[in-house]
């Protein structure tokens, strides 16, 4: 085998240590500062990877998923502080309400083929719990937000409290949702959502039942979302209703796309890029938007598969045992 | 195996199919033909579950699957491919023939393809890893009718699988249509062209103008007076 062709069979694996060692780097050599924005990666990496699961392999454009996020995070804070819960059993709780809601979301909006009704349908109802959130004052507190005086408690004798047992969180929430979209990716259900995303129609001529599985990648997509919101709560010590904005839903799908639509690692190196531009060029957060719009411009019409998609093309083409050379042209 | 009883579609004033009734017998390897506009498509929409029947029932396998959507056909076995060559333009022939196998893979499978191996089968290995848009129309064809087979079909719906193809493609196609026969799904091919048909099919029925005007061995109903007046006359309006 050529070198080039074992340098790229290894690459995508060097990818993967390469993000546990930064896994690790927070946790030991950390100042506050950079345990704070591990977290912030971690979740924010965590949620675009559960958007893609509905974006990037079902191929639907569902703008509610920083509604469901916020919905987690309102849901658990309110059935611990009302109802009693422990963080850690408020985490199935908001997961199960958010796939309940989803689901009947679900229904009237993925019905039809195209995406403009999902869209309009699920921005309607990001839209609705934002206000809901903001006018509910006796539940959420208003447009005021809410302040969040519980910590995750301690569990199996480990200690969650404090902001690097919260980093700990994070990162178990990302893998878990990288472990899901793995293993749905491998699966005859993640073939199917690929089908469907490719053409619905074809799909369904081939025994593809399109109407479920769209139904299924985004309970699942929107339960995960409700995951990641319960951790934000305690880790900010605050929420409010902008939370659930439509912006933040367009940003993960900025993410999703510049890293690469339906790839395991296209979210987490949208995600690095995303978070990483701004702090690197340390420049007005007012500019920041600017760059990365910019950025978000140049990968959409230049690349539109995001980076991972074109690496993993190029190391395709690196893998394979090159064809025979064309003949020699005239030397000139 | 499947029976069509008198079945009409309108869409608004139009009527597309006039109470056609017939029965396709399992094994068989038969034609749809009749002039452009004649219904040949509705009628495979109708039966493939793409449209809903206005009037009428389908039987497929003894059950009443008049409405149903097209999974729940394919899985009975039911599956239809598309006019022209309708496949996943950027997944590989090998991704394709992957997701068609959904059905068989699945715990509840109920049929195997009665190919096993259909990448080896059409010869489809030194394509195997490009994407299916890439490919040539022929092998385009070729490709829906594998993915169709890969799900495990007991019968075949092929519309216009031919148009566009040259000669030798449309050869090729013949003999993949004829091993998928021999391999024992039933066959039902609309085909504008008669040549094609003819040599291919034993049986042929034909439309126009939303009802059916004859049905019989591919000979005799290109002798029927009122085929030869139905193309003959969708021939020279066209030519005039």
């Amino acid at each position: 085998m050529k070198p080039i062709a074992l340098v790229a069979r290894a690459l995508p694996y060097v990818g993967w240590l390469l993000l546990a060692a930064l896994i690790f780097v927070p946790a030991y050599g950390g100042s506050r500062y950079l345990v704070y924005i591990g977290t912030l990666i971690a979740l924010q990496a965590a949620l675009a990877t559960s958007l893609n699961l509905i974006v990037g392999y079902a191929g639907q454009f569902a703008m509610s998923h920083a509604a469901f996020y916020g919905f987690g995070a309102y849901a658990s804070a309110i059935l611990i502080n009302s109802a009693g819960l422990t963080f850690w059993w408020s985490i199935p709780a908001a997961m199960l309400a958010a796939a309940a809601i989803a689901a009947i979301i679900g229904y009237p909006a993925l019905r039809y083929t195209g995406g403009v009704y999902l869209a309009l349908i699920t921005f309607a109802f990001g839209e609705l719990a934002r206000l809901t959130a903001a006018n509910w004052q006796d539940v959420t507190g208003g447009p005021m937000g809410m302040r969040i005086t519980y910590a995750p408690e301690a569990l199996f004798g480990f200690n969650f409290a404090n902001s690097r047992g919260m980093y700990w969180i994070a990162v178990a929430m990302l893998l878990v949702t990288l472990a899901v979209v793995f293993f749905i990716q491998r699966s005859r259900f993640g073939r199917a959502l690929i089908a469907v995303r490719e053409d619905e129609v074809l799909a369904s001529f081939l025994g593809i039942d399109v109407m479920r599985h769209k139904m299924i990648a985004y309970v699942i997509s929107s339960a995960l979302a409700a995951m990641v919101g319960t951790l934000y709560a305690p880790m900010m010590s605050f929420i409010s209703p902008e939370l659930l904005s439509v912006h933040e839903t367009i940003s993960l799908v900025g993410i999703v796309i510049l890293g690469g639509a339906g790839t395991l690692a296209g979210p987490i190196v949208g995600t690095f890029v995303f978070l990483g531009i701004p702090e690197l060029l340390r420049i007005e957060s007012l500019y920041r938007l600017v760059v990365l719009g910019v950025v978000i411009v140049l990968v959409v019409l230049l690349m539109p598969q995001g980076i991972v998609g074109v690496a993993n093309r190029v190391l395709k083409r690196w893998q394979r045992p090159k064809p025979a050379p064309p003949p020699a042209e005239a030397e000139n | 195996m499947l029976r069509i009883d008198n079945v009409s579609k309108r869409f608004g004033g139009l009527v597309a199919l006039r109470n056609i009734t017939l029965e396709i017998r399992k094994g068989e390897l038969s034609g749809l033909i009749g002039p452009n506009g004649a219904g040949k498509t509705t009628l495979f929409n109708v039966v493939s579950g793409f449209l809903r029947p206005t009037e009428g029932q389908i039987f497929f396998d003894g059950k009443d699957i008049s409405g149903l959507p097209p999974h729940e056909l394919a899985m009975r076995g039911l599956v239809r491919t598309f006019q022209g060559a309708r496949v996943f333009p950027k997944l590989t022939i090998r991704e394709s023939l992957r997701i068609a196998g959904h059905l068989p893979l699945g715990r509840g499978a109920r049929r195997q393809p009665v190919i096993p191996d259909v990448l080896h089968e059409f010869g489809f290995e030194k394509y195997a890893d490009e994407p299916a848009g890439s490919l040539p129309s022929g092998v385009m064809r070729e490709l829906g009718i594998a993915m169709a087979i890969s799900t495990g079909a007991s019968m075949l719906l092929l519309d216009e699988p031919a148009a566009g193809l040259s000669a030798e493609e449309v050869a090729n196609l013949q003999r993949v249509i004829r091993r998928v026969h021999a391999a024992g799904v039933t066959v039902w091919v609309i085909e504008h062209n008669l040549h094609f048909l003819m040599g291919l099919v034993e049986r042929a029925v034909v439309v126009d103008a939303g009802g059916m005007i004859a049905d019989g061995l591919p000979g005799e109903v290109t002798r029927d007076p009122r085929v030869i007046e139905a193309y003959l006359g969708a021939e020279a309006h066209a030519a005039g």
